[in-house]
């Protein structure tokens, strides 16, 4: 998460005077970076995968799941292992996977590669002289590099990367879920043996009593919240840092509210008896009695149960800086229908929540704003995208239709350097933000050659898709990550999800769709998105017409409200739009594949189609189930550690394959 | 229509060269054919359908090879029949003879070829698959596939049919019903052959009559009538004619819309002069 440099953070107030240096030295980078790769163009199109774990600690005598704070023995561990295995081929090991259709071999495979993929490697193509790759360097892929693994906020929290990027060939989606089921794997083999990497989007029950492992108390001075123990953060210092900051600027806690899921026995009105009102040990903690915490809310008052989530985030590599702007613009309105059916957040702080998806609580963990700004910041530095970017001339101005905040002198200073009105426009609504991290010694820098002011501020403006320009001193392109999607159990299912939105954005450029809408209606959608069981209850603004006719000039587009079972699936009537499926699988066919990529590559369109039908439910509908189906659950929103240990439990045996038809259907096989 | 937008669909309607263009003596030439052909692509037919089994895929041939079209303007669907022992050879063979590098959609012709010769539709359909992204065609499917054979091919598929092209009109929907909605459940397209059957071969029966007075209400031909009404069903026509006037009337069946009870009131009529289904 963001740039983990060494050195020593200013307090708050130190940095302040700072602030209007970092943003006209970043922009001065932003500059030098646009006029050295504004003729960048790529052929190839790459992509990557992030995916993010929380590693639980389970206890079978006390029926017990706890998060495990170990990560910093664990990454350690990890990089010692990729930095054993860096020069191995990796390419063997996915043929041999390849080949085999039985589970069994998978994971047998899975085991080897994961304990010493050097000897297995040698193994393989000893037994196997066709798996040898006759490249003379290891070509620059997923396929062929050792994966990576990084920190994050959480000390809980691991996250995972292909070591390399993903092409887009049809042949190139086949690697992506066997990558994922190997860095789960190596993270496996790095765990001691009651602990397990669990990708949810949230611990259940973070911020009760006894969620950790070793044991910890909710009394540090630097988020100062009354569930969070410190001792949850990331240790290197950038984390506390952004943590303390966040809350000095401010001045006063972070306040998420999600309302209570109200149930049978859920006293109404919901008072938290959790909540410790009374509590006195920090000017802060007098905020929740002050109006911070709602009634009828779970309240929570710490970065941590933002930050603390986890997600599924995917890179792309465009061709040029121009397509890099095109697909930020296209894929802008497709990020609430993805947040909605990969739905996983049901339940917050040991409570049900009338709401399936984490993006307003991250929102609110990281909301930097004063209470002053309330009225005239319009959102967090964390939420939905503000402004298109693109030069297209489908992108009518009036679909810019919310209020921006851009800082002038940024603007200024990017016209004056020859960029365009509307990238300058977006740059300066990134710069509008305060940096919230300064590092003494690095504050000095060389223009020409860092890029580390400027990543200050892009990377602390955590959008629902982020533009990203190529970074100096590599052959990496422009690129655009898409951010909204919820993280989900199984490889199956994130691959799918990952898969089906390269393939989407590879049929926008095709057949040059244009999903464009207003900003109002795209933020309306990001509301609906997370409600409880948007699937059925929802209706979501669509454009009503995507096919361009590159015949008449771009006129103002109709918009009309659709179910995601129509979005996804089609509206079934004879002009109605054929639905985000059926055009991926026509961008699909459109490849020429082979009987087995599309077999392959139709389980995960088959599994997307079900989710947005309902046919099998999103995971917050599974969770949200498991947990009111519990024998022992008592019909008062109340998630109790025993429902926790088992709802953990189910999770981890249906990762290691065991199977739920409620949630696959007969997509996973 | 907004699918026609979206990368290589399947046009519709099909032109057939099929049993109206029949050879019926296999050793000569038909140059009428090519005629045919011709005509319905020069006026706006892009999607030909052909068969081994017609014995004309050379005249098809000589159409394309005469035109000049690009060949990626094109969409050319044909059958293997007596080929399915060696559906590569059969595939080379046709290609061959349409002039083609490749085909769009290659259809298995019927299952009675497979029973007759005892060889396991499953087996067929492999063969068929591993032709796919080699290059020599771009989909596959079936032709004259019921329930039964799809559930059969089903059971070792890889991949389902993209098409299945059956006899469908009126007369022969309750027998097809079930058909279709199997079809539709695995996303399989059904493409309907002999539309306007009830036209030309029982024109007194209730159906004809029918779509006589709907063209009249409608002012379109009673074809289109039939026409619109295979696609209400979700059902994408397979079409033949050597008269002009008749390719450019068809090629407009998407305009019509017919109105709900219409078109349930074909489907009465179509019941009440219920006929067995056509093997080929």
């Amino acid at each position: 998460m963001g740039l983990l440099v060494l050195g020593t953070p200013l307090d708050w107030p130190e940095s302040e005077k700072f602030h209007d240096y970092v943003r006209e030295n970043g922009i001065k980078q932003f500059l030098h970076m646009y006029d050295s790769f504004i003729s960048k163009k790529q052929d190839i199109l790459l992509w990557g995968d992030e995916i993010e774990y929380i590693v639980v600690s389970m206890n079978n005598d006390q029926k017990a799941a706890r998060v495990s704070l170990r990560q910093e023995q664990i990454l350690k561990a990890l990089g010692d292992y990729e930095e054993r295995f860096k020069h191995v081929d990796f390419s063997p090991i996915y043929a041999a996977l390849k080949n085999t259709n039985c589970s069994k071999q998978t994971d047998a495979i899975l085991n080897e590669a994961a304990a010493n993929p050097a000897k297995f490697v040698e193994r393989l193509v000893k037994e196997n002289p066709s798996f040898a790759s006759n490249n003379e360097d290891i070509p620059f892929r997923a396929q062929f590099t050792v994966p990576t693994f990084h920190p994050e906020y959480g000390r809980y929290m691991l996250e995972s990367t292909p070591g390399a990027p993903y092409g887009s060939l049809l042949k190139d989606f086949l690697y992506v879920e066997h990558n994922m089921l190997l860095r789960r794997k190596i993270i496996e083999n790095h765990l001691l043996s009651h602990e397990h990497p669990l990708t949810i989007t949230n611990f259940f029950r973070l911020g009760t009593t006894h969620f950790t492992d070793p044991e910890t108390k909710a009394n540090g001075h630097i988020s100062r919240s009354f569930f969070l123990p410190d001792d949850i953060i990331n240790t290197h210092v950038r984390f506390p840092t952004l943590t303390a900051n966040i809350r000095q600027r401010r001045q006063r806690k972070v306040a998420m509210n999600v309302p209570i899921f109200f149930d049978k026995n859920t006293p109404k009105p919901f008072r938290d008896p959790t909540v410790p009102w009374d509590r006195d040990l920090y000017p802060e903690d007098k905020n929740a009695k002050e109006g911070a915490a709602l009634e009828d809310h779970i309240y929570m008052d710490s970065m941590g149960f933002g930050m603390g989530c986890c997600c599924l985030q995917l890179t792309f590599q465009a061709k040029s800086c121009d397509e890099a702007r095109l697909l930020y613009d296209q894929l802008t309105p497709i990020t609430p229908l993805m947040l909605a059916i990969s739905a996983g957040t049901p339940a917050f702080r040991g409570y049900l929540a009338e709401q399936d998806c984490r993006w307003n609580v991250i929102a609110g963990a990281v909301d930097d704003r004063t209470k002053s700004e309330m009225e005239t910041v319009p959102k967090s530095r964390y939420d939905s995208v503000d402004l298109y970017i693109s030069n297209d001339p489908r992108n009518l101005p009036e679909y810019n239709d919310v209020p921006v905040v851009t800082n002038e002198g940024c603007y200024e200073q990017l016209i004056k350097g020859g960029i365009d009105e509307r990238l300058s426009r977006h740059m300066a609504h990134i710069f509008a933000r305060d940096p919230l991290v300064i590092f003494s010694d690095n504050i000095q820098q060389d223009n020409s050659t860092s890029n580390g002011h400027f990543e200050n501020l892009n990377s602390t403006n955590w959008q629902s898709m982020r533009f990203k320009p190529p970074p100096l001193n590599s052959s990496i392109g422009w690129r655009v990550e898409f951010r909204s999607m919820e993280i989900q159990f199984t490889e199956f299912e994130n691959a799918a999800y990952s898969v089906f939105v390269v393939m989407l954005s590879r049929a926008i450029l095709s057949f040059n769709l244009d999903f464009y809408m207003p900003i109002s209606l795209v933020d309306k959608n990001m509301v609906n998105a997370q409600a409880r069981d948007a699937i059925h209850r929802k209706k979501f603004w669509f454009r009503c017409n995507p096919f361009s006719d590159t015949e008449a000039p771009p006129e103002r587009g109709q918009f009309k409200q659709l179910t995601l079972d129509q979005i996804f699936n089609g509206e079934q009537t004879e002009d109605g739009f054929p639905g985000l499926v059926q055009i991926v699988r026509s961008y699909l066919y459109t490849c020429n594949p082979d009987a087995e990529t599309l077999c392959s590559l139709d389980r995960y369109l088959r599994l997307v189609s079900k989710r947005a039908s309902g046919e099998c439910l999103t995971e917050a509908s599974w969770i949200r189930n498991f947990i009111t189906t519990h024998p022992l659950y008592k019909q008062d929103s109340v998630v109790s550690p025993e429902i926790n240990f088992d709802l953990i439990k189910r999770i981890t045996s249906i990762i290691n394959g065991e199977s739920d038809e409620s949630l696959f259907g007969d997509c996973r096989c | 229509m907004l699918i026609a937008a979206l990368g290589p669909n399947i046009p519709f309607p099909a032109y057939g060269v099929g049993t109206a263009l029949y050879k019926k003596d296999n050793s000569k030439f038909q140059t009428e054919t090519v005629d045919s052909v011709k005509k319905a692509i020069e006026n706006g037919f892009t999607h030909i359908d052909c068969a081994e089994i017609y014995g004309n895929e050379e005249e098809v041939g000589a159409a394309l090879k005469d035109l000049k079209v690009p060949r990626e303007k094109l969409f050319i669907t044909s059958k293997v029949s007596r080929g399915i022992e060696d559906i590569p050879a059969a595939l080379s063979t046709s290609l061959k003879k349409l002039g083609l590098d490749y085909l769009d959609l290659y259809l298995l012709h019927a299952p009675r070829f497979f029973y007759e010769k005892k060889i396991p539709l499953s087996k067929g359909w492999e063969a068929m698959e591993t032709e796919l992204g080699q290059g020599r065609l771009h989909a596959i499917g079936v032709s004259n596939f019921y329930v039964e054979d799809l559930e059969k091919l089903m059971e070792t598929a890889k991949i389902p049919p993209r098409v299945n092209q059956i006899e469908f009109h009126p007369q022969v929907f309750t027998r097809s019903k079930s058909l279709l909605d199997y079809c539709r459940s695995k996303n399989i397209l059904v493409e309907g052959y002999s539309s306007l059957r009830p036209l030309t071969k029982e024109p007194e029966g209730p159906v004809s009559k029918l779509a006589k007075s709907l063209a009249e209400k409608y002012n379109v031909s009673d074809s289109l009538i039939l026409l619109a009404w295979s696609s209400s069903q979700g059902v994408a026509p397979v079409t033949t004619t050597s008269k002009v006037e008749r390719m450019k009337d068809y090629l407009t069946y998407k305009t019509v819309k017919l109105e709900q009870a219409d078109i349930d009131a074909l489907t009465e009529a179509g019941e009440e002069s219920s006929r067995p289904l056509l093997y080929l």
